[in-house]
């Protein structure tokens, strides 16, 4: 294993490997940080120009894209409070929320930097603990899987504090939502209304703009002097420095965080369907704080719980 | 005796949850597979349904004890939401007129309607807001049309 190991280490710091990474990063960067626009797509769009580079070569600029659009994805998703990726949607809890009071460097930092952190846990643990953890996803069946879904909706719920109820019927009414359209099993339509465009069902992505972007516009809009004010009072608009070593001592000071985020990352990510790890490592960090640090506003950790990084092994989620 | 949005919201889910039972029933039944498509709907709509009525039992409970809260000054319902329904109207419109005017002129319309809408309206807005329209939805249309080779609604005005 260990000469495995080395020979890919060789590989991954060539030259031209690390120059076509850096371009794959900085591509990933620019899509993940456009709302609307996948990662998946961002690597489709890189496919053609893999078709010409060895293996290696082709996989360092896709996994480049791949990882810098993770990480574009929450620069959107902590300025403006919309996210790039679906995988940010978890930054807009807490980074947004910095990002107003006039944190947006420290909030940039703390993303940026608990990916790295959580990355390179998750590639060490995977490194070592691939064939064990494939194993145990692999025997993952249908009755885990709604198991699993099942916490995932609880865990959902308890977001919502002392609005129990609210956020159960917020979950259920989410489930609704993805009834609607065609039928998977049985192929028939269900709440259609008789509309074409319903039968095709709601996509993720624009659910996900809706939901975020618009939902922000509407309660920014309420007041008009409050719509005209910048999102930014406290910044100067000569622009944002990342804080770098602030968010480092930040990450390190809550270090349990990131073993935590990192290892429900793995976890989650080794399962072959379920997508959200973000959205699970987030609510359980959230329950960690002290309950005076609850607010929306809050806390720093937390958004460094939710850009943990996904472990590379996960299958494509079915489309 | 006013009643708490709460209130509101459950019986509004409520009657979202009789419809929604209602339309189930359109639900083609088909004479294969081990379940029918109507199942999981269902099961959904009354748990929604339930903890709904639950909501609306705890908010009428705990009515009292918001009464005694210090009452607020009362804002108008219209102008409240005068804003947000300005948006809402103007999503609807673009929506409705995008197989016409196609997304570079619909979009334009669409930033720079709320943008005149909800700021002050002097000439020098006036003009700014119309810059901001054209060159965003200008970018954005060029960006996607040339860059990502993605076909937009080219609209009936300037099929382009």
């Amino acid at each position: 294993m260990i000469e495995h190991v080395i020979t890919a280490f060789q590989d991954v710091f060539a030259f031209n490997n690390l120059l076509l990474m850096f371009l794959g990063t900085t591509a990933g960067l620019i899509a993940g940080s456009i709302p609307g626009f996948t990662i998946t797509m961002a690597v489709v769009l890189t496919l053609p120009f893999t078709f010409g580079l060895s293996a290696v070569e082709g996989l360092a600029t896709m996994i480049g894209v791949f990882v810098g659009g993770l990480s574009g994805g929450l620069m959107s998703g902590m300025l403006t409070g919309i996210p790039g990726t679906p995988s940010s949607i978890a930054t807009t809890f807490d980074g947004f929320p910095m990002t107003r009071r006039g944190k947006p460097g420290l909030a940039l930092g703390l993303g940026v930097w608990s990916s790295f952190f959580g990355g390179i846990l998750s590639a060490v643990l995977l490194v070592t603990l691939a064939p064990s953890l494939a194993r145990i996803g692999l025997k993952f069946g249908p009755w885990d899987y709604f198991a699993l879904v099942l916490f995932a909706l609880t865990i959902t719920a308890s977001l919502s504090g002392e609005a129990l109820v609210k956020g159960i019927i917020a979950g259920l009414l989410g489930l609704f939502v993805a009834t609607i359209g065609e039928d998977e099993i049985n192929g028939v339509a269900r709440f259609t209304f008789g509309s074409e465009t319903l039968e095709s069902g709601f996509a993720f992505l624009p659910v996900l703009i809706g939901l975020f972007a618009f939902s922000q516009l509407l309660s920014d809009v309420q007041d008009t002097d409050k719509a005209r004010e910048p999102l930014m009072k406290s910044v100067e608009a000569k622009g944002i420095r990342v804080e770098h070593w602030a968010a480092i001592k930040l990450i390190f000071s809550r270090w349990t965080n990131v073993l935590r985020s990192s290892l429900i990352g793995v976890f989650t990510g080794v399962l072959p369907a379920p997508a959200g790890r973000s959205r699970t490592s987030w609510p359980t960090t959230r329950r960690r704080r002290p309950r005076r640090s609850r607010r929306p506003s809050g806390p720093v950790p937390r958004t460094a719980s939710s850009r943990r990084k996904a472990p590379t092994m996960r299958r494509p989620a079915a489309p | 005796m006013p009643i708490s949005r709460d209130s509101v919201v459950a019986i509004l889910l409520l009657a979202l949850c009789g419809v929604l039972w209602h339309a189930s029933y359109d639900i083609e039944i088909t004479n294969y597979g081990t379940m029918a498509g109507t199942i999981w709907p269902r099961i959904i709509i009354v748990a929604v349904a339930l903890f709904s009525a639950l909501m609306l039992l705890t908010s009428l409970l705990n009515r009292p004890a918001e009464d005694k809260a210090p009452a607020e000054t009362p804002t108008p319902l219209l102008k409240r939401y005068r804003n947000a329904l300005i948006i809402y109207v103007l999503f609807l419109g673009f929506l409705f007129t995008l197989p016409t005017l196609g997304m570079h002129l619909g979009g334009a319309l669409f930033v720079f309607l709320p943008l005149t809408a909800l700021g002050r309206p002097s000439p020098k807005l006036i003009a700014i807001h119309a810059a901001v329209a054209v060159v965003s939805i200008g970018v954005m249309w060029s960006i996607f049309t040339f860059g990502l080779r993605v076909i937009l609604p080219q609209g009936e005005i300037l099929p382009i």
